[in-house]
C-alpha cells in the first residue's frame, strides 16, 4: 500500500504534468488562431461537473464506481487543475461583465473553500485526534447535557454530604454558564488554552479553602470541567470542519447553473469555432 | 482517563446515518428519543416502543439499546408505558447544508430568469465595456446578429456554425473590407497560394515552442479555412483602453511557411523592399548626383539635402517627392516650356498634307484648290479627328501606302481616288471647325471615342483654340473653302483651279511664311523628327546641350533668329515675332501649313488631357495609340515622357504616372514604415544609412518596357541588419505588427452615410 506522502508526491506530480500539458495545448490552440477560451471553458465545465459528482458518489455508496477515497483524490487534484483552467479561461484577468464576475466569484468561492476544506481536513483531523475523543458533532450537545447533569449532581451531593456551599457557590457563579452550552469557540479555533487555564486557576483558588471531604467532590468536578473543555474543543473544530461545506457545495451548484447560462450566451454571441 | 463519552458498539450507541436530515429535538437536552424524527422532520415520539400483540397479550419491544424490556410492560390496551414527550426536531448539519444549497440554487435560478427575461437584461449579460473606438455602439444587435431575435434566436444562434462569421459581417460593413474582408490577409485564396510560393527563406532556423506545438498538433490550420472571423484576433468587451489590434507573433508565425524567431534572428532578408515597384517618376539619382549636381554652373541650384526634394506625407510615413516647381523647376522649368529646344517648340495638331498639285491638276483631280507648297504629313491628332469621317477611314490605308504624295505622276486610279477623299476630309474638317467652332472637334472626338466628352475634356482637349488662328489658317490655305465645301457636299465635282489663279494664295502664304520662319527651322524640325524616330543615343547628349543652354542663357540659334528678324525689318511694316516666339508662354499658332500648340509649361492641360484620353484607348484605337506615342515620346514638346513613367494597365492601355507614388487613402500594404519616426536616429550619413546608392544600376533602362514591376533601383537592397540593430524585443520592439499590416488592401475610414439626409422627410428644414 502506498504511503500518504508518496501518494501525495505521485498525485502532485501528475497534476503538475497535466497542468503543463494543458498550458502547452492552450498555447498551441491559441497560436493556431482558434479561440482558446472555448477549449478551456469546456474543459473547465467538464472538470467542475466531475468534481460535483463526488458529492453524489458519496450518497450512492452502493454503486461500484471506485472507492470514496479514490474519488476524493481525484476531487482534490482535479480541483487544483481546475484553478489553472479557470485562470487560463479568464486569461489571467478579472472578467469585465457582471455575469462573468458573478461566475468568477462563485468559482473562487468553490475553489477557495475547497482549498480551505483540504487544509482543515489535514490539520483539524490531527488536532482532534490529539486532544479529544471521537464524538459525532450532532451528539455533542447531548454529551454536554450529560456532563452538565453530572456536574450538578456532584454539586448537590457535595452540599448534602459536607454541609458546605463552597462548591455549589463556585458552580453557580463560575461553572453554570460554562456547562450550559459549547463555549470558547474562538479560543479553541485559535488553539488557545487561556480559558481552560483560567478555570483551573479559579478551581485552584477555590480548593485552598476546602476540606478533605470537599476536595473529593472538587476533584470530580475538575474532571468534568476537563471533559467539557475537550468537548468544546471538538465542537469548535468540527463545526468549522463542517461549515466550509456550507459554501463549497451550494456555490458549486450555483456555479454550474450560471455556467449553463454563460454557455448559452457565449455560443449565441461569442461565435464558437 | 474517564469513560468515553460516546460508545460505538451497535448495542451501545444508536446509529446516526450520514444522510439523516433531522435529529431529535431532545438531543440538546441529553435525552434524545431512540426513534428519532422521520424523513420530513416530524417527531415520531410518544412512547419508547411499539408493543406487539402475542395472542391475548401485549409485549414490550423496547430495544436493548434503550434498556430492553421495561419492567411494567404495555398496558392492557397495548399502549407503551414509557411515554416520551414530543419534540420539535432540528435539522442535522447535512440537512441544514442541503437547505442552504436549495436556497442558493433557487436564488440563482430566479436570477437567471431575471437576467434572461428582465428589462435589465443587457446590463446583466454585458460581458464588459467596449473599447473606446466602439463606445458609441450601445445596441448589442449592432454587432450580434441574433441579439434582437429573442431567446429562441439566441438558442438557434448557439447551435449555428456561422454565428462567428455572421457577427463579423457588421464589422466589415463598417470597416469596408469588402467581400474578402474575412479571408486571411484579405487576399483571394489563389493569391495567397501564389504569394506562398515566392516567400524568401528564413536566414536562420528557429521557432517558438508554441509554434512547434501548434504545427505538430494542428499543422497550419488556417490555410484551408476560407474565412477568419474578426473575433479570432480582435477581442472586444475588454474595456475602453483595450488594444484590439494586439496580437502575438506566434499567431502570425504559425500559419506562415517561413518560421523564425525574430527580425534579428531568422527573418528573411528584404528581397526588394522598399524598391518593390518602379518609381512613378523617372528620376535618376545616379546621373543627377554623379553628373549634373557636380556641374559647377549648377552649383547654386543643387539641392543641399534629401529633404529639398522629398517630404513626408501627413502621416510621416512615406517620403513623397515635392512639387515640380520645388524639386525640378529650377533646372527644368523652362525646358519643359520649350526653351532651348532646337526643333519646333509646338506640336503639330493640324497640317495640310503635301501633295503633287501639278500632277493632280494634269489628271483633272476634283479636289478644288490645294496649297502647292504644303509639304507636311497628316499629324496623329488630325488623323484621329479625321477618323470620325467614314470616307477618310476607307481611303486612309490606300493613301498611306503612297510612297511619296508629293509625286503622284504615276499614281493609280485608286490612289488618286484616295487622295481626293483625303483632301475633302481635310477640307471638311477645317470647314466645320471654321463654321461650327470647337464643337466640331468635340463631335468628331465623340464619334471616334463612341462616348460623350465631359465638360473638362471639352475644355482641355481643345485648349481654348482661338477663332482668329483658325480663320487665318483657312483664309491663307483655302481662301475659297467657304464656296467649295457646300458645292462639294451638294455632289458637285470641284475641279482644281488653273495654275495661274491658284498661285496667288500659295505665294501669299509663302511670303507670310517666310516672315514667320526661315528655312533653317524647317530643317531643324525634320532633323528632330528623324532624331525622335531613330531613338539615337546622341539625343541624350543633345538634351544635355539643351540643359546647358538653359543654364547658360547661351542660345546661338535664338540669337540667329533675332538677327534674322532684324534683317527682315521694314520701315513700313510693324515688326512681329514669329508665332512660336510670340507664344512663348504657350498656345496655338500657325507655322506655314501647320497649326501648332506650344505647351504652357509644366502640367500643361492640353497634353495632360490628350495623354490620359489616348492612353486608355491605345489597344482599341490605333489613331489614339499614334497620338499617345507621339506625345509620350521623350522628345515631344512638353517632355512629359522624359520623367513621367508609363504603365501598362490591366485593360491593355497605358497610364501616365503624373505624380510620384501616393498610395490611395486607406491603403494598407504588407509593410508600414514611418520615416518621420526615424529622422532623429540618423547620423552624419543621413538617409544613406538605409538608402545605399547603387551607381551601377541601369535605372533608366527599367522604364522602357512600361511594366511597373520591372525595376532596377538606384539603391542597393536595404540591409535587414540596419533595422535589426534597434528593432529587438529589448529595444524598439520586434513584433510582427511593428512593421507589418495584417489586413492588406484599401480600407476607408468609417464615415456616416448620407442617404438619410435626403431620404427622411422629417429631416427637411
Amino acid at each position: 500500500m502506498i504511503s500518504f506522502a508518496n501518494r501525495r508526491w505521485r498525485n502532485g506530480l501528475l497534476t503538475v504534468a497535466a497542468g503543463a500539458g494543458l498550458l502547452a495545448w492552450h498555447t498551441a490552440y491559441n497560436v493556431s488562431l482558434f479561440q482558446p477560451a472555448f477549449l478551456t471553458g469546456w474543459l473547465l465545465l467538464s472538470v467542475i461537473l466531475f468534481l460535483a459528482l463526488y458529492n453524489t458518489r458519496k450518497k450512492l455508496s452502493m454503486v461500484p464506481v471506485g472507492t470514496a477515497a479514490s474519488w476524493l483524490q481525484w476531487h482534490i487534484y482535479l480541483g487544483f487543475l481546475s484553478v489553472l483552467l479557470f485562470a487560463m479561461h479568464v486569461d489571467w484577468n478579472i472578467p469585465n461583465g457582471l455575469l462573468e464576475r458573478l461566475l468568477a466569484l462563485f468559482f473562487v468561492a468553490v475553489a477557495g473553500t475547497g482549498v480551505i476544506g483540504l487544509y482543515l481536513s489535514r490539520r483539524y483531523a490531527r488536532m482532534l485526534t490529539r486532544r479529544t475523543e471521537e464524538v459525532v458533532l450532532e451528539r455533542i450537545p447531548q454529551f454536554i447535557a450529560d456532563l452538565r447533569a453530572q456536574a450538578e449532581a456532584v454539586v448537590l451531593e457535595s452540599a448534602e454530604n459536607t454541609g458546605s456551599s463552597s462548591i455549589a457557590d463556585f458552580y453557580s457563579s463560575r461553572l453554570a454558564h460554562f456547562f450550559a452550552a459549547p463555549r470558547n469557540m474562538r479560543l479553541h479555533l485559535q488553539a488557545s488554552r487561556r480559558a481552560t487555564f483560567a478555570r483551573q486557576t479559579d478551581m485552584d483558588i477555590m480548593t485552598r479553602y476546602l476540606d478533605d471531604q470537599e476536595m473529593v467532590y472538587a476533584d470530580r468536578l475538575r474532571g468534568l470541567i476537563e471533559r467539557k473543555d475537550r468537548l468544546d474543543y471538538a465542537y469548535a473544530l468540527q463545526t468549522v470542519f463542517k461549515a466550509w461545506l456550507f459554501i463549497h457545495i451550494p456555490a458549486t451548484y450555483g456555479l454550474i447553473l450560471l455556467a449553463m447560462l454563460h454557455l448559452l450566451l457565449v455560443y449565441s454571441f461569442g461565435g464558437a469555432r | 482517563m474517564s469513560d468515553p463519552l460516546q460508545a460505538f458498539g451497535y448495542r451501545d450507541s444508536p446509529y446516526i446515518r450520514p444522510l439523516q436530515k433531522w435529529v431529535c429535538g431532545h438531543a440538546a437536552e441529553g435525552c434524545p428519543c431512540k426513534i428519532g424524527p422521520d424523513e420530513r422532520g416530524h417527531c415520531r415520539g410518544g412512547s419508547e416502543c411499539v408493543p406487539v400483540r402475542m395472542g391475548d397479550r401485549w409485549l414490550c419491544t423496547r430495544s436493548a439499546l434503550s434498556g430492553g424490556l421495561c419492567p411494567d410492560g404495555p398496558s392492557s390496551s397495548g399502549v407503551c408505558c414509557q411515554q416520551v414527550p414530543l419534540c420539535r426536531p432540528v435539522r442535522s448539519w447535512r440537512g441544514r447544508r442541503g437547505a442552504v444549497t436549495k436556497w442558493v440554487v433557487a436564488v440563482i435560478a430566479a436570477l437567471m430568469v431575471f437576467i434572461l427575461a428582465g428589462s435589465h437584461r443587457v446590463a446583466l449579460i454585458d460581458p464588459g465595456e467596449l473599447s473606446f473606438q466602439h463606445a458609441e455602439l450601445s445596441e448589442c444587435g449592432s454587432c450580434h446578429s441574433a441579439f434582437n431575435h429573442g431567446l429562441a434566436g439566441w438558442w438557434q444562434a448557439a447551435w449555428s456554425e456561422s454565428t462567428a462569421v455572421d457577427d463579423s459581417k457588421p464589422c466589415i460593413a463598417c470597416h469596408k473590407m469588402g467581400d474578402r474582408g474575412l479571408l486571411p490577409h484579405g487576399l483571394p485564396v489563389s493569391e495567397m497560394a501564389e504569394l506562398s510560393k515566392t516567400v524568401a527563406p528564413a536566414t536562420a532556423p528557429g521557432r517558438s515552442v508554441g509554434v512547434q506545438l501548434a504545427n505538430l498538433v494542428f499543422d497550419k490550420p488556417m490555410i484551408s479555412d476560407p474565412s477568419l472571423p474578426c473575433m479570432t484576433c480582435h477581442n472586444e468587451h475588454q474595456g475602453a483602453e483595450a488594444d484590439l489590434t494586439s496580437m502575438s507573433d506566434d499567431r502570425c508565425t504559425t500559419c506562415h511557411k517561413v518560421q523564425f524567431h525574430s527580425l534579428a534572428s531568422g527573418h528573411p532578408d528584404f528581397a526588394d523592399y522598399p524598391y518593390v515597384q518602379r518609381t512613378k517618376l523617372c528620376f535618376n539619382h545616379t546621373s543627377h548626383i554623379d553628373k549634373h549636381f557636380r556641374d559647377k554652373k549648377l552649383a547654386k541650384l543643387v539641392p543641399g539635402e534629401c529633404r529639398d526634394c522629398h517630404k513626408t506625407d501627413p502621416n510621416g510615413r512615406l517620403m513623397r517627392v515635392k512639387s515640380f516647381e520645388t524639386s525640378c523647376g529650377a533646372c527644368h522649368g523652362e525646358q519643359v516650356a520649350g526653351a532651348g529646344r532646337a526643333s519646333a517648340k509646338g506640336m503639330a495638331v493640324f497640317s495640310i498634307p503635301g501633295l503633287d498639285v501639278a500632277s493632280l491638276r494634269d489628271q483633272d483631280a476634283a479636289i478644288g484648290e490645294w496649297p502647292e507648297f504644303a509639304e507636311d504629313i497628316i499629324p496623329p491628332f488630325m488623323n484621329l479627328l479625321l477618323a470620325a469621317d467614314p470616307a477618310y477611314r476607307g481611303a486612309r490605308d490606300v493613301f498611306a501606302k503612297i510612297d511619296d504624295p508629293l509625286d503622284l505622276s504615276e499614281a493609280s486610279e485608286e490612289q488618286l481616288g484616295a487622295v481626293e477623299t483625303v483632301v475633302w476630309s481635310v477640307k471638311s474638317l477645317l470647314y466645320d471647325l471654321r463654321v461650327t467652332g470647337v464643337s466640331a472637334l468635340h463631335a468628331r472626338l465623340e464619334t471616334v471615342l463612341e462616348r460623350p466628352l465631359t465638360a473638362a475634356e471639352k475644355t482641355t482637349l481643345t485648349a481654348l483654340l482661338p477663332l482668329a488662328t483658325i480663320a487665318s489658317a483657312q483664309e491663307t490655305w483655302f481662301p475659297a473653302l467657304g464656296a467649295e465645301i457646300p458645292r462639294w457636299r451638294d455632289g458637285e465635282k470641284i475641279p482644281m483651279p488653273s495654275e495661274d489663279s491658284a498661285s496667288a494664295p500659295d505665294e501669299g502664304a509663302k511670303e507670310e511664311e517666310s516672315e514667320e520662319k526661315d528655312d533653317d527651322d524647317d530643317d531643324d524640325e525634320e532633323d528632330d523628327d528623324e532624331e525622335i524616330s531613330s531613338d539615337d543615343d546622341d539625343d541624350d547628349d543633345d538634351d544635355e546641350d539643351d540643359d546647358e543652354e538653359i543654364s547658360s542663357d547661351d542660345d546661338d540659334d535664338d540669337d540667329e533668329d533675332e538677327d534674322e528678324g532684324d534683317g527682315n525689318g521694314d520701315a513700313g511694316v510693324m515688326e512681329t515675332a514669329s508665332g512660336e516666339e510670340w507664344h512663348s508662354a504657350g498656345g496655338w499658332y500657325r507655322d506655314e501649313f501647320t497649326l501648332r500648340y506650344r505647351p504652357t509649361g509644366h502640367a500643361d492641360g492640353f497634353i495632360y488631357a490628350w495623354l490620359n484620353l489616348t492612353g486608355e484607348l491605345t489597344d482599341k484605337l490605333k489613331e489614339a495609340n499614334a497620338v499617345f506615342e507621339n506625345l509620350v515620346s521623350p522628345k515631344s514638346p512638353g517632355l512629359c515622357g522624359k520623367c513621367h513613367s508609363v504603365d501598362q494597365t490591366a485593360a491593355n492601355g497605358f497610364m501616365v504616372n503624373w505624380r510620384g507614388y501616393r498610395p490611395p487613402d486607406g491603403m494598407k500594404k504588407s509593410v508600414h514604415f514611418s520615416h518621420a519616426a526615424h529622422f532623429s536616429l540618423l547620423d552624419e550619413k543621413g538617409c544613406l544609412n538605409c538608402h545605399i546608392r547603387n551607381s551601377e544600376a541601369d535605372y533608366a533602362g527599367s522604364f522602357k518596357d512600361r511594366d511597373p514591376t520591372t525595376f532596377e533601383p538606384n539603391f542597393h537592397q536595404l540591409p535587414r541588419q540596419v533595422c535589426a540593430e534597434c528593432h529587438t524585443s529589448a529595444k524598439a520592439g520586434d513584433k510582427c505588427l511593428t512593421c507589418h499590416n495584417y489586413h492588406l488592401g484599401i480600407y476607408q475610414p468609417v464615415v456616416a452615410r448620407t442617404e438619410g439626409m435626403y431620404k427622411n422627410p422629417e429631416d427637411k428644414p
